[in-house]
């Protein structure tokens, strides 16, 4: 029971993470919240359960057709609704609304195109496999393993590569990043590209766990707590942040009871952001004057 | 009497004040400078109560007001000015004054949402005094003006006149001349010397324009690495070996 | 004449609450996606009183208005005396609203999630218009008040509001609480409209739309989010828009003014001064 718990916790806390880095890099170097972010995990969702079902293309390909197809809509996502602004350098209140503007477009748009039929993908991973006497479903074997891959991928990339290093650099401060002869478009563009990379790959693994349906957005506004409770913007906090949400949220639906388990997160979050306004790992956002 | 005693800050383990000491008479134009990162606009912000100090204490007419928010420290007497300028940018010119007096009136809620005739009387009784303040700095003839629009030099003046509209006993000049060509110099340090007859202010002012501070400061502070590095007359200063080391040496013999 | 007098009244019902939202987002500058669970407790406090108390609708409604102050307290006592930066404050009101759904649904004196039906029929399309006019009354004159000056000050630029002495808590507190009372009115005159009420009335979607037209009313405006309510309300209607067809456009309104028109109809300015131009300028030709 334990062991099982621990692993569905760390399963489903990976998938966060997934989540929670897409709001956080956008945040790091924009400084806002991307509310759109979570609408492109469901559409990703979406994706990968027309490529399998309907294509019937395994689960790998699926989920890499879904990943393209999130990227290139997060791309134009900010391209569209928030480059515009950036250029003009509207304050981060006015972006927020345009991310909000960009979630009503697009999930209303599943609502009038597909419907609001729920829709299951094929069974994948379904066996479980036994640890030490526990049963550990196999999916979140697969969940966990592959959210730490790309991770670990993502880690790389920032840390090795030169378009990371300027993205970090971007981070810290995005008018020394272009005086520095960054491209700024191109950056972001590869930024919102992974976001919606990850969008995808989360929305694949929450669309087999559970169902796909217009509103499983909802979901993704657990990812944005976990970002929050990690401190948004800070890379390290959003897996924390994931992974700490994943393990409560196990604990309490297996140990207290499964009705209170949204309270129970909104309640951490509300007391962690009172005790530590700018999350676990999060820049104290002292204001230069 | 502004009294600064051993105060420390430190950010994310970095010290960017520590044990800091110094003493501000009324009626004194106080000079404090520094090179850039010195730990000056830092000192403005823990004493209006923006930054908590980590350590020691800050009085104001023997009242500790370290760590105290912002708009108690402002209903105490002081008020400030910022580095880059922070105005109420879609407001009008005399807007932007008008809200200084917004603890003065005397209406309540109740009046003021039921848009009672005396909520209207007494905001037009404040134009009048917002409009005073205008005179004051030459900015009369721009009220009716977008702040956001005015020119640099003016937008200046402006952020003077709103502080000074809290009629407050301590005014902090956080680099008022940044930006400013010779002439407009001029004029500030004129509106300076002015407003410090007219109201017995004490001014403590932050400023890299040497000729500026050297000739309106009786006594100056050295900041240096979140220290005092030394304290006294232009003269005393100028023949500070430590002083022209690390920070005076160029400067100021251009200047 | 009856169909396009239902739709006029909700679009005045609509406008009350959205007034509420422009005193907060518009004048204060904070963002909230959670203010349906304003308008969720005016419309059952009030409901509740005339249904079994059968308290006056005036008291009623008045008394939903003060419910969603008290709650407001609740959630923005804790949450801006904190200073959350403006992301977690929305993130958190909206998993207020939420919560304050899930109570509506638990209750038994709600009825729970089938809802409350049988209201009695009071909001009228005079009484709606009388209602807004009275509100629109008040709003203009907190603004035009030292409490307005305040809360300007802090959408302006907070940290120089608080060199000014102003109370930063005190100030969003006191928008809020307002924005509160007015979508609580709103919320009041909605249940007496519809005569049924069920919590799933009050959800973020609700919230957005609040949001959608003080957008494209325009910050810093009062006659301009009025308008655009009504106008939301009423062109899909006309035209005979699906539910669905007018979120989609919505979402792209709100895109489309941030993009080309971020001061939306009206920003910062008031229909008056429309009138006031006018007025000048005739007198200028006549004399």
């Amino acid at each position: 029971m334990l062991l099982q718990t621990l692993v569905t916790g760390l399963a489903i806390g990976g998938v966060y993470a997934l989540m929670a880095v897409g709001y956080s890099l956008v945040f790091s170097i924009l400084n806002f919240s991307n509310f759109a972010h979570g609408v492109i995990i469901m559409l990703g969702a979406y994706f990968g359960y027309y490529l399998c079902s309907s294509l019937g293309l395994g689960i790998g390909a699926s989920m890499l057709g879904a990943m393209i197809g999130t990227a290139v809509i997060s791309i134009l996502n900010e391209k569209l609704a928030y480059r515009p602004l950036r250029l003009r350098k509207a304050v981060p209140l006015y972006f927020m609304i345009s991310a909000m503007g960009a979630a009503m477009f697009l999930e209303n748009m599943v609502y009038v195109t597909v419907g609001s039929h729920f829709y299951s993908y094929p069974s994948f991973f379904t066996g479980s496999i036994s640890i030490g006497g526990a049963y550990v479903g196999l999916l979140d074997i697969v969940a966990l393993s592959i959210s730490t891959f790309f991770i670990i991928l993502l880690t790389l990339f920032l840390n090795k590569t030169m378009m990371g290093t300027a993205i970090r650099a971007a981070s810290r401060d995005m008018l020394v990043a272009s005086t520095l002869g960054v491209n700024i478009d191109g950056l972001l563009m590869v930024v919102f590209a992974l976001a919606g990379g990850f969008a995808g790959i989360a929305g694949v693994f929450l669309g087999v766990k559970y169902l796909v349906y217009p509103t499983m957005g909802v979901i993704t506004n657990k990812a944005y707590i976990a970002a929050v409770i990690g401190g948004i913007g800070s890379l390290p906090g959003a897996i924390v942040g994931g992974l700490i949400l994943g393990l409560v949220e196990s604990f309490v639906s297996a140990y207290i009871s499964t009705t209170l388990r949204d309270v129970f997160s909104f309640s951490m979050l509300i007391i962690l952001l009172l005790v530590l306004p700018s999350g676990l790992f999060g820049k104290t956002l002292d204001e230069k004057l | 009497m502004l009294e600064l005693n051993n105060v420390t800050k430190t950010f994310g383990g970095i010290k960017a004040v520590s044990g800091f000491s110094m003493k501000a008479h009324p009626g004194e134009i106080l000079g404090l400078i520094g090179p850039n990162g010195a730990g000056k606009t830092t000192m403005f912000n823990l004493i209006t109560g923006v930054y908590k100090p980590d350590g020691g204490t800050i009085s104001f007419d023997g009242e500790n007001i370290g760590g105290m928010a912002p708009h108690h420290v402002v209903e105490k007497g002081i008020a400030r000015t910022f580095q880059n300028i922070r105005l109420f940018n879609k407001l009008t010119v005399l807007d932007n004054v008008k809200i200084a007096f917004h603890n003065k009136l005397h209406y309540q809620l109740p009046s003021a949402v039921l848009g009672l005739p005396l909520v209207g009387r007494q905001n037009k009784e404040i134009i009048k005094e917002a409009m005073t303040y205008l005179e004051l700095v030459g900015l009369q003839d721009h009220a009716k003006r977008v702040a956001g629009s005015l020119p640099y030099g003016l937008s200046r003046r402006l952020e003077i006149a709103r502080a000074l509209a809290l009629k407050p006993k301590l005014i902090l000049l956080d680099e008022p001349a940044a930006g400013m060509n010779p002439e407009e110099i001029v004029d500030l340090k004129e509106l300076i010397c002015m407003v410090h007859r007219e109201f017995a202010l004490m001014i403590v002012l932050i400023e890299h324009r040497m000729d500026l501070i050297m000739s309106i400061c009786p006594r100056i502070v050295v900041l240096n690495f979140g220290t005092k590095l030394a304290e006294g007359t232009p003269e005393e200063l100028q023949n500070n070996e430590e002083v022209l080391k690390a920070y005076l040496g160029e400067d100021y013999k251009n200047a | 004449m009856g169909y396009i007098n239902s739709v006029l009244t909700l679009g005045c019902i609509q406008a009350v609450s959205v007034l509420g939202l422009a005193l907060f987002t518009g004048f204060t500058g904070q963002f909230s996606l959670g203010h349906a669970a304003f308008i969720g407790i005016g419309a059952y406090v009030s409901a509740i009183l005339t249904f079994y108390y059968h308290v006056p609708f005036i008291l009623a409604l008045i008394l939903g208005g003060l419910g969603s102050v008290v709650v407001s307290f609740i959630i923005g006592v804790p949450t801006l005396k904190a200073k959350l930066r403006s992301d977690y404050f929305v993130i958190a009101i909206m998993g207020f609203g939420e919560a304050v759904r899930v109570v509506l649904e638990n209750l038994n004196i709600t009825q729970g999630a089938r809802g409350l039906a049988g209201i009695e029929k009071y909001s009228t399309l005079p009484v709606v218009i009388l209602v807004l006019a009275v509100c629109c009354w008040l709003a203009r004159s907190f603004i035009v008040s030292r409490y307005g000056w305040r809360a300007i000050a802090v959408r302006e630029d907070p940290i120089a509001a608080e060199m000014m002495g102003i109370n930063l808590f005190a100030t969003k507190m006191l928008s809020l609480a307002g924005s509160a009372f007015f979508c609580g009115v709103g919320g009041a005159l909605l249940a007496h409209f519809l005569m049924y009420i069920q919590p799933v009335m009050f959800t973020q979607v609700q919230s957005t739309q609040l949001v959608a037209a003080v957008v494209a009313g325009g910050i810093g405006s009062i006659s301009g989010p009025v308008i655009m309510a009504i106008f939301f309300i009423a062109l899909p209607e006309m035209l005979r828009i699906a539910n669905m067809w007018r979120l989609v456009i919505y979402g792209l309104v709100l895109i489309l003014i941030m993009v080309f028109r971020p001061s939306g109809l009206m920003g910062y300015h008031e229909l008056t001064e429309l009138g006031k131009g006018l007025f000048r300028r005739l007198k200028k030709e006549g004399s």
